[in-house]
């Protein structure tokens, strides 16, 4: 199916509409989710979802179709949602153990408690961390990809997931789950 | 103390990155290192647990906002067709030749189309029409569709002085679309079809009903000469027990 991306994005770019809501449809959910597991906040998850195709459309023309088009838009995604992490610290006025407890109705009605404490653990270790785990472990990208997405080396990438599954590690060694 | 190249033997094989070789090479080691094992034990739990959370579901309106706000953004930064150039399979009908046969009232269509109330009720000068018909594409207010039993997309395409309600559905049965349109003016005008096979369509007063199997993409053109707004309301039935609803509104000139 990715190998397909480069051709939607070459008919997008002719002006085919329908190619890039081919491209939504395809891409809408692994980047809610990751928006998800990055901002813990499903409005938020959804507006930043909004926010990436968007932007994606805008500078569809700076792509390199060199590269794959999942790589250029799951940065477009954690960037976004790093973004909103940055811009809630200055407006956050609750307490972070207020914040921990505070969910939705649906969170509270979608999730098992297993879940909602990997969710916690995954929140509670830095956003540089969780972004690796994210592309790994939930959206299945390789060394290669992460490298490609994060723009750095691949023994960059394993050395921040060795420390980003350490520090999960003892997150979720905390909350019992291990 | 685990040395470095255990320690990347165990990452690469939860990541599973490692070679046959080097996951031969993990095995001794964890079977020689209970140091070794247990961190491999523990991290393996922290990817199953991992797994364990299961994805989320976007929000169903979620995909049709996206689209509606990349059509909101789509003047400043697509190619718009060259003038005088119809750039829509639909739109290649309206060739003079077509334009006069649809300007009497003709239902382009196939499979049974029963009207009762329209036919030979054009009014128009659809002659005009032609190559002018993606000029307020832009702002076309769309629905999407997507429940398992039908997907795809309702459009409202202002073409002065017609509205176009572009329906692009694939069901998997026999659905039936139930349009019900509102506006001072509005009459039924025609129907083309452009893919698939309508079982049939029937018009009657305000109230158009498709019924839909496989993929089909059709669309009624509905006369609106004061270019005034217009509300539709979508109702989708399998075997008369209502699926979904939906509106579309057009907001008018």
């Amino acid at each position: 199916m990715r190998d397909a991306d480069s051709e939607l994005v070459t008919q997008c770019r002719s002006g085919n509409r329908r190619a890039f809501e081919t491209l939504v449809q395809r891409y809408e959910r692994p980047i809610f989710n990751a928006a998800y597991r990055m901002v813990d906040s499903l409005d938020d998850a959804r507006d930043v979802t909004q926010t990436v195709f968007l932007k994606a459309f805008e500078k569809l023309d700076s792509f390199d179709p060199h590269y794959r088009f999942y790589s250029w838009i799951y940065r477009i995604a954690l960037n976004e949602s790093i973004n909103l992490l940055n811009g809630r610290k200055h407006v956050t006025s609750i307490s972070e153990e207020q914040a921990s407890d505070w969910k939705t109705p649906e969170e509270n009605l979608g999730t098992s408690q297993v879940c909602d404490r990997v969710q916690d653990a995954l929140k509670s270790i830095s956003s540089e961390y969780r972004s690796v785990i994210i592309l790994k472990h939930f959206l299945g990208c390789s060394y290669s990809d992460i490298s490609q997405i994060l723009q750095v080396e691949e023994k960059t990438v394993k050395s921040r997931l060795f420390t980003a599954r350490q520090r999960l590690r003892e997150a979720l060694l905390d909350s019992e789950l291990i | 103390m685990i040395d470095e190249r255990h320690l990347e033997l165990i990452h690469g094989e939860i990541d599973g990155e490692n070679s046959a070789e080097a996951s031969r090479e993990l095995h001794q080691a964890l079977d020689s290192s209970t140091e070794c094992r247990a961190l491999y034990e523990d991290l393996r739990r922290v990817s199953d647990l991992l797994q364990t959370a299961k994805p989320v579901e976007p929000p169903r309106q979620l995909r049709a906002r996206i689209v509606d706000a990349l059509v909101d953004a789509l003047p400043q930064s697509q190619p718009r067709p060259a003038p005088g150039r119809v750039g829509r399979g639909w739109l290649s009908m309206l060739t003079p030749g077509y334009a006069g046969a649809f300007a009497m009232g003709l239902l382009v269509a196939f499979g049974a189309v029963s009207m009762q109330r329209w036919a030979g009720d054009a009014d128009l000068d659809i002659s005009q029409l032609a190559g002018t018909m993606t000029q307020h594409e832009a702002a076309s207010p769309r629905l999407l569709i997507d429940l398992d039993e039908i997907s795809g997309s309702v459009v409202i395409r202002d073409q002065d002085p017609l509205l176009m309600v572009e329906f692009d559905l694939n069901s998997t049965g026999i659905v039936d679309v139930v349009v019900t349109f509102d506006g001072a003016d509005a009459r039924f005008n025609g129907l083309a079809q452009r893919q698939g096979e309508a079982l049939a369509v029937t018009a009657e007063g305000s109230r158009v009903l498709i019924k839909n199997q496989g993929e089909q993409q059709l669309a009624l053109f509905l006369s609106n000469p004061r270019n005034g707004a217009m509300s539709l309301d979508l109702g989708f039935y399998i075997d008369g027990q209502l699926i979904h609803e939906a509106g579309l509104d057009y907001v008018g000139q």
